[in-house]
């Protein structure tokens, strides 16, 4: 006997045979689960930055940020050395992108930005992430235009020498963690930067957040200097930092009054050894340049003012358009 | 005054053991006369600093520590006998590409060199413990060399090359065969066992690694070789002669890559920094026992510590979570100790406040479980009624009476 035909079609019902087995259910069961669901409500709609994703990510390649979700919005620059660098160096290139706030949980790599190509027509597998370091490749696959960052007029010793310049960030580096995570003054900027974003509201979770990320700076910059790695922040020797920063500052604008181009080793365009420059000189002239900060002024001393020329040069290059920018989105 | 440059000791038949100390030994001996400074061996737990080569000025009261801030203290409060031909640079791009060549070493050569002598199992056991175990006053050796491998071996982690160190590896192995016996499964004996049957089973682990070892190194040696240290200036030749002598140290280490790949492939390399170093020091193959070392402990500052004090720091290190707590504080201290020294005003130091709070709240503690202790059980009877012994005594008057009586007796 057939169990009672319920309304709803039942797409694979299982041939009851005419004496009920031990596995059939029994009728007044089958009657009460057939009135459910009750109500089937409207599905919810998506969040409104997916929806941003869905719309543009159609067309356009994502870049994976540290950002505020305004900021990234309006595709403006990044709060993170790393990130401001390969978002200059897409932006030099003139390649269309978007950008969206993110954290290092959601990365491939563990490592922010990455980059997520635009998706594909559903039949062929979805686009896989690009690591920030495999950027320039993409870069130079998309530029219509030549690429800005292979440089054919000098295939000589530049690659090397450009290798043993690129440590001169090193110093700078240490320089700017410790002036950022571990400068009491600065830590309404920390906040801004990195807690804000993506934390809740609650004061408790953002101070022992916040002692966490000054915790990692401190055992970074140990380590680079060869200290033990958990030797605390109050060991760094701060002045002699900043001495460094302030000398290896010097050695880059000496390498860029060598080169007649206005970038750096005498590219017409430029290229990937400036974008990473600008990632730490555009956070610090933009949110540094303050007594505390220090480190805008050894910018700006640097050398004979090249780098603050250069700074602004490069940030008309590639930041110049932003107040239009919605127009270029 | 004599300035005094705390070092690393000798060892694999350099002046130290360390890249920065040899750079920083070999431009002092190239600039001062023997009779503006000191050479002391040390460790890290005797300076202040915590950090080697550290440089102790005198006359400016200062401590510094690194080799590139050590090299621009000397330049900027030069001793009466300092020469340096190339301070200030001839051309500020020579200044420039020295600065560049000198941070390239120390950050990307580092690495390097704490793979090949530290990270790595073999070499560490074979040649560069036992070469602390010689350098350090006896019972240092227990405490200070494994603290340094933890600290070599974090700066060589961004390689990904841990797995060099196989000490990990036979521990994580014995762990899990022991949980493998603990839940019941049928363990062959050893001897049983077939031996490592494929090629893979009997290569080391540098032999299996050696292409990307070859690869780590080929991108840091091919920008050093290309440049032409003799125009540079002495700093960075020197950097490069700290940095590279390391390199190519391969007396009694049993796993060779580095210095065979640099020996191979660098020979201009290799020829100019054994040139510079029998410029340095001198012709002969320790020459450079004759630079002024003096004995560690007959300084005249308040600085140095006993060797007790610093065998009692670094036990206190390895004790989980208080050693992380007490490095932070101690390295904290000699920090304001040398700031202080130096003149700086510092702000008031709460460590009496937080020693007072600390023992009272043991003593507080301790009070606290004491008198607890002597609390008794719960439920356990706090009266106690005992039906009184029957005696004479226990009769009243006759009792008495009798008593006396029985007293007589």
């Amino acid at each position: 006997m057939a169990s009672a035909t319920a309304p709803p079609p039942k797409p694979s019902a299982r041939p009851t045979p005419s004496s009920p087995s031990l596995w059939s259910i029994p009728a007044p069961l089958q009657k009460l689960f057939n009135q459910f669901p009750l109500v089937t409500l409207e599905s919810n709609p998506l969040p409104a930055r997916s929806q941003i994703l869905t719309s543009a990510s159609d067309t356009l390649p994502t870049l994976y940020v540290f950002s505020s979700d305004d900021d990234a919005l309006q595709g403006k620059p990044s709060i993170n050395p790393t990130c401001l660098k390969w978002q200059t160096l897409l932006r030099l290139s003139h390649i269309p992108f978007q950008t969206l706030p993110s954290t290092n949980h959601a990365s491939p790599t563990g490592s922010l930005p990455f980059l997520l190509p635009p998706r594909t027509p559903s039949p062929s597998p979805p686009p896989l992430p690009i690591p920030s370091h495999s950027i320039p490749l993409y870069i130079s696959r998309f530029t219509p235009s030549p690429s800005p960052s292979p440089s054919p007029s000098s295939p000589g010793p530049t690659p090397l020498r450009k290798e043993a310049y690129l440590s001169l960030l090193t110093p700078l580096r240490l320089a700017y963690l410790t002036t950022l995570y571990l400068t009491p003054p600065l830590s309404p900027l920390l906040r801004k930067f990195y807690l804000n974003p993506s934390t809740t509201r609650s004061p408790y979770l953002a101070t022992l957040l916040q002692s966490h990320l000054s915790s990692a700076a401190a055992t970074a910059v140990l380590q680079a200097l060869g200290f033990h790695p958990q030797s605390g922040a109050e060991a760094i020797d701060r002045a002699n930092l900043e001495a460094e920063a302030a000398e290896a500052l010097d050695c880059l604008a000496v390498l860029l009054r060598e080169s007649h181009t206005g970038w750096f080793f005498g590219l017409e365009r430029p290229g990937e050894f400036d974008a990473a420059l600008y990632g730490y000189v555009g956070l610090i002239m933009e949110h540094m340049d303050t007594p505390e900060g220090k480190l805008g002024g050894l910018v700006r001393r640097a050398g004979e003012g090249e780098l603050v020329g250069w700074w602004e040069r490069i940030r008309r290059e590639a930041w110049g358009d932003l107040e239009g920018l919605e127009g270029e989105k | 005054m004599t300035i005094q440059l705390y070092v690393w000791g000798p060892a694999f038949g350099l002046p130290s053991i360390d890249a920065e100390c040899i750079a920083a030994i070999a431009y002092l001996a190239q600039t001062t006369s023997k009779a503006d400074y000191q050479l002391i061996q040390s460790s890290p737990s005797a300076v202040p600093t915590h950090h080697l080569p550290a440089l102790h000025d005198p006359s400016t009261r200062t401590w510094i520590s690194g080799y590139t801030s050590i090299l621009r203290h000397i330049q900027s409060h030069p001793p009466p006998s300092f020469h340096d031909a190339t301070y200030p640079a001839p051309t500020p791009t020579i200044q420039a590409d020295s600065k560049a060549y000198t941070t390239f070493l120390s950050t990307n050569a580092t690495p390097l060199i704490a793979l090949y002598l530290y990270v790595s199992s073999a070499n560490w056991a074979a040649s560069t413990r036992p070469a602390y175990s010689k350098i350090l006053p006896m019972p240092l050796p227990w405490t200070e060399p494994a603290q340094l491998r933890q600290t070599m071996s974090a700066r060589a982690e961004h390689l990904g090359m841990s797995s060099l160190d196989t000490d990990v590896e036979t521990e994580k192995e014995e762990q899990e065969a022991a949980a493998a016996r603990r839940a019941g499964w049928i363990s062959i004996p050893a001897s049983l066992t077939r031996g490592p049957s494929t090629v893979g089973e009997v290569m080391a682990p540098e032999d299996k690694r050696r292409i990307r070892l070859e690869g780590l190194a080929k991108d840091v040696l091919d920008v050093v070789g290309e440049v032409e240290w003799a125009k540079l200036t002495l700093g960075a030749r020197c950097a490069v002669l700290g940095w590279v002598s390391l390199m190519i140290v391969d007396e009694g280490v049993p796993r060779r890559w580095l210095a065979e790949v640099t020996r191979q492939r660098y020979q201009g390399l290799v020829e100019f920094v054994e040139d510079f170093a029998r410029e340095t020091f001198g012709a002969g193959p320790r020459g450079w026992e004759s630079l002024p070392w003096v004995e560690e402990g007959t300084e005249t500052h308040s600085f140095g510590l006993k060797l007790h004090q610093r065998l009692g720091h670094g036990v206190l290190y390895e004790v989980p979570w208080i050693g992380e707590v007490w490095r932070k504080w101690w390295a904290g201290r000699r920090r304001r100790e040398v700031l202080e020294y130096k003149g700086g005003k510092q702000a008031p130091s709460w460590d009496s406040l937080v020693f007072t709070g600390l023992g009272l709240t043991a003593l507080t503690m301790g009070a606290a479980v004491w008198y607890w202790r002597t609390l008794p059980r719960f439920g356990a009877v706090v009266q106690r009624w005992d039906q009184p012994v029957l005696a004479v005594g226990g009769l009243g008057a006759a009792g008495a009476f009798l008593s006396s009586v029985f007293d007589e007796l």
